[in-house]
């Protein structure tokens, strides 16, 4: 956790105390939180007792094999969902009620996420329209998309980038709203491991540029612990977060050094072995 | 962390380009007409043609000509084609408006559809004569016959083409926290575009046809009296040019409106060109 204290200190709420002992400081937190689907054959649940928080400037990774319901906790966080009646989720201190200004995410299917008929440009300018005046709106809209390398690509449509590429426009339309969390939903999980590695190292420098929070969803080891500074394996059904593994890895990250590191080898093995433990 | 060294050359890939046959194809189209014209004259000519009520091709031209000279003609076309032009974007507006309630709200989809259905049925000729009794032999009454028969395929389309929006694009709206306007401006109606528009082809052949067959029966002005009137006075050249340039005018606001669609909404029509490119 010291990783996570340490930059929660330096960030604008800069919070001296641990972050457990003011909500209000955290970006997230969320205590015996569950969701029920209702099936014919009776209630189904999903999630039990879901317990946790993150500071902010903190990237969390939610860690956990296909269909435990980790997309489900996601979209709680963002609101498009609401969790079982009593479950307890807050977003800077106030209970969550649905979609927050300051929250962005960025979905795992990019093609059917983006607008189609919309140039890369308005596909980015879409959460501004009506918010922002045009100068500034194009002014953000630049700077979006200088971020993720797409300067020269604002006037193409969707359709004509590669996957990658639509996947850093989905990116640039979340940062173009300047948000103090970026929910992500395994963005990188269609991409080539080549592309994958790239995004990457960019979306780690994006966040060392903006200091967004980021909560990451993956079912990828190897990529929750090389972009994390804590990892939640989400695990059984009905699923809850089972181990949590703070990342005391070196910043910046690299796709090589890191990745030899005996302590990057160490926590990686560790994740393995809680999810092996999980699935016995 | 520039984007052209992602994947070069998708950009060129992705526009797709036309063979030059194809450039010229609509040439193949004229030969079959041309043939027909000199064979008509040909057969007209020679007194191979049994029917004497049926003009020669120079007959029709010369009363086209002389029609055009003396202002009747083009006074004609300008009546019917105000009357269908005003009544298909009344009734095109109408139908969207419709087509979108009936989409969105289940309550007006479930109290209204029955009625939808039934009236949609009904012939629209069948209604030519209640609004001449309601709206007298009047520009109103062409106009509202105009309109009727617009409304019913662009409500339909505009209705299925509604439910055409996207799960994720409904999580988008939210996330993004967009007003209900926005959504149905930037959302609903743009995912219901390409299936609008095919009812706005056809709701716009159907409003020719109608203000032309309610001045038939109707109104003594416009495309249809003229052919009534040539026909009561016999002369079988001048039908024949009213008849053939009500073609050539419908082909032409077909064109029109598919052009303006191009030229409006660029994107829509790259997106499906590029789809079908794909299928080949």
């Amino acid at each position: 956790m010291s990783m996570s204290a340490a930059r929660s200190a330096q960030s604008a709420q800069g919070a001296q105390s641990m972050p457990a002992a003011q909500p209000g400081d955290h970006a997230f937190s969320c205590s015996g939180l569950f969701v029920e689907y209702q099936l014919r054959t009776g209630p189904l649940r999903v999630l039990e007792d879901v317990a946790f928080s993150c500071a902010p400037g903190e990237f969390v990774s939610i860690l956990g094999p296909s269909g435990t319901g980790k997309t489900t906790l996601l979209r709680i966080l963002a609101g498009l969902l609401a969790p079982g009646r009593g479950s307890s989720v807050t977003f800077e201190g106030a209970p969550l009620t649905g979609p927050n200004e300051g929250v962005a995410i960025v979905f795992q299917d990019y093609r059917s996420s983006l607008l189609q008929w919309r140039t890369v440009r308005k596909n980015v300018a879409l959460g501004l329209e009506g918010r922002v005046a045009a100068a500034e709106r194009a002014e953000r809209v630049d700077a979006a998309l200088d971020l993720v390398g797409l300067s020269d690509r604002g006037n193409d449509y969707p359709w004509q980038l590669s996957g990658g590429m639509q996947q850093r426009v989905q990116i640039a339309r979340a940062l173009v709203m300047r948000p103090r969390v970026l929910l992500m939903d395994e963005p990188f999980g269609a991409l080539d491991a080549m592309t994958k590695g790239q995004l990457q190292d960019e979306l780690l420098r994006v966040r060392e540029v903006t200091g967004a929070t980021v909560v990451f969803v993956t079912h990828d080891v190897d990529e929750a612990v090389y972009l994390s500074d804590r990892v939640l394996v989400l695990s059984g059904s009905p699923a809850r977060i089972t181990t949590e593994l703070a990342v005391d890895l070196p910043s910046p990250r690299d796709q090589v050094a890191t990745k030899e590191d005996p302590s990057y080898l160490s926590i990686r093995h560790s994740v393995y072995q809680v999810l092996k433990g999980a699935h016995q | 962390m520039t984007a052209g060294t992602v994947t070069p050359g998708t950009r060129a890939a992705g526009r797709p380009g036309r063979r030059p046959a194809a450039r010229l194809g609509w040439l193949a189209g004229l030969i079959i007409p041309v043939v027909l014209v000199a064979a008509w004259q040909l057969a007209k000519s020679l007194g191979a043609l049994p029917y004497d009520n049926v003009p020669s091709p120079l007959q029709i031209w010369d009363s086209a000509v002389s029609l055009t000279r003396s202002g009747q003609l083009p006074g004609d076309f300008g009546h019917t084609l105000a009357a269908c032009l005003l009544g298909w974007v009344i009734g095109s507006a109408v139908g969207a408006v419709a087509g979108i309630a009936l989409g969105l709200s289940r309550v007006v989809w479930s109290y209204s559809m029955a009625s939808v259905e039934v009236l949609r049925s009904i012939p629209a000729i069948a209604f030519i004569p209640i609004a001449v009794i309601v709206f007298l032999q009047s520009l109103t009454m062409e106009v509202a016959i105009a309109a009727w028969v617009s409304i019913w395929p662009v409500a339909v389309s505009t209705m299925t083409g509604v439910a055409g929006v996207t799960s994720a694009h409904r999580d988008l709206a939210a996330s993004l926290r967009m007003s209900w306007t926005a959504r149905v401006t930037k959302l609903v109606l743009p995912t219901a575009l390409p299936k609008m528009l095919v009812a706005l082809r056809l709701g716009l052949s159907g409003a020719l046809v109608l203000a032309i067959v309610a001045e038939i029966v109707g109104n003594p002005h416009g495309v249809g009296y003229a052919l009534v009137n040539a026909q009561q006075q016999a002369q079988p050249a001048e039908m024949f040019a009213y008849v053939l340039l009500t073609g050539a005018v419908g082909v032409a606001l077909n064109a029109l409106l598919s052009l303006a669609y191009r030229r409006l909404a660029p994107g829509f029509h790259l997106a499906e060109t590029a789809r079908r490119g794909h299928g080949r």
